[in-house]
């Protein structure tokens, strides 16, 4: 897990997923963002996606957030409004409620089922071409609703290690309100770091972190 | 290494002669059972479980892609080569095979992927158990304290069976070859292996 590569480049990312090494995630690392409806945990993982280099690529896999609800929030964190680089796989079907609403012009791809999650992000990867990619997971909840526990981590097993022997870095976010908390646990194995949001003040939510550069 | 006794392959193919040479292949390493229609092999998976089915694309009668639907609805789970003289076409992307191979096909060639398929299966089934043993010490860990874990023998041997699965599955399928990926999402979402 976690090796950087020969030319010890870091993937940059917001402060408050950094702790001992300020220069950024090392490729291949996995993140888990987890807190209630409202901590945050959504905006932060846009950030880290936000914060890459223009020669990054970047997927985001939304499965409750309209795409242009997501789109919206990427372009105002971004420094220069650019969506370059971006391609949105809307999920938000997975429950079989998608409303067919209109697509933005970064969303490559509409889902319904995790199988076809997987098809689009290697589509994605193939159109977006570059060796630096960012995945975000816009949230694991959702794929709950729709298959057992163990699928859902097997599926997560496969999207974690791919983007750990692809030299990626993948960010994901779980809401901690509507699963147990076993099943939280459970899934934290497949994490290199876990950054729990905790909104004691709406305005500046606390974040701590586990496993981060340890 | 896949444990391949007792695993059952279907072959489907309209060419006799093609059927008995794959069946040569194959019959030393698993057991195989043939079909000369798709209407053959459909009624011969309703009669056994299989584990891999082959089949040819271009028959007469029930065609290669319907005894492929069929075969999807009868059991999700089970792994499907394609075998065929039929040079893929974009038609193969909605199609929900594991496998394509394009005839002549060499034993080896033939045996190398059906043993990526049963790896496939091999990786669900790990996974599980690697998952089922993660919530178990999840619910230990919920419900002792941390010197009642270092203590006990049972928890450290928990620990090392679930550290020697999380080797295992990490050697069993390589997730960045996108077709192992998607494979094995199908596979995921199909539900596996049945219930133990």
């Amino acid at each position: 897990m976690s090796d950087t590569t020969p030319e010890q480049f870091r993937y940059t990312v917001p402060e408050e997923l950094e702790r001992l090494d300020r220069s950024g995630f090392a490729p291949s690392t996995n993140a888990l963002i987890t807190g209630p409806e409202g901590s945050g945990a959504h905006e932060l993982a846009i950030r880290a996606l936000v914060s890459g280099g223009p020669d990054e690529g970047k997927i985001l896999v939304t499965t409750q957030i309209p795409p242009a609800e997501i789109v919206d929030t990427y372009r105002e964190l971004s420094s220069d409004g650019s969506l370059s680089n971006l391609h949105v796989i809307d999920a938000t079907g997975l429950q079989g409620d998608h409303s067919g609403g209109e697509d933005t012009d970064p969303v490559v791809s509409t889902v319904t089922t995790i199988t076809d999650i997987g098809i689009s992000i290697t589509e994605s990867e193939r159109l977006l071409d570059a060796d630096r990619l960012r995945l975000g997971f816009l949230s694991v909840h959702p794929v709950l609703d729709v298959v057992e526990p163990d699928q859902a981590f097997s599926f997560l097993y496969l999207l974690t290690t791919r983007v750990e022997q692809s030299g990626y870095m993948g960010v994901f976010t779980v809401r901690t309100d509507t699963i147990a908390p076993k099943t939280i646990h459970t899934f934290e194995h497949l994490f290199d770091g876990v950054a729990e949001m905790r909104p004691s003040n709406p305005d500046e939510p606390t974040v701590q972190l586990r496993g981060f550069g340890e | 290494m896949t444990d391949t006794s007792g695993r059952t392959v279907l072959l489907v193919d309209d060419e006799p002669q093609l059927l008995d040479l794959y069946e040569s292949f194959l019959q030393d390493t698993y057991e195989v059972i043939t079909a000369t229609s798709g209407t053959e092999g459909i009624a011969a998976s309703n009669e056994r479980d299989v584990d891999v089915a082959i089949l040819d694309r271009r028959m007469p009668g029930l065609s290669g892609n319907e005894v492929l639907e069929e075969l999807r609805n009868q059991d999700p789970s089970v792994k499907v080569l394609m075998l065929t003289a039929v040079d893929p076409d974009f038609d193969i992307v909605s199609m929900e095979f594991d496998s394509y191979l394009n005839k002549p096909v060499s034993q080896s060639e033939l045996i190398s992927n059906i043993e990526e398929l049963l790896a496939l299966e091999s990786f669900t089934s790990t996974v599980r158990e690697y998952h089922a043993l993660l919530r178990k010490e999840a619910t230990l860990r919920q419900s002792k304290t941390t010197v009642e874990l270092k203590r006990n023998d049972t928890f450290e041997n928990l620990e090392d069976k679930i550290a020697d699965l999380e080797a295992t599955v990490g050697n069993q399928i390589d997730p960045t070859d996108d077709e192992t990926f998607v494979s094995s999402l199908r596979n995921v979402e199909a539900g596996g292996l049945d219930d133990e």
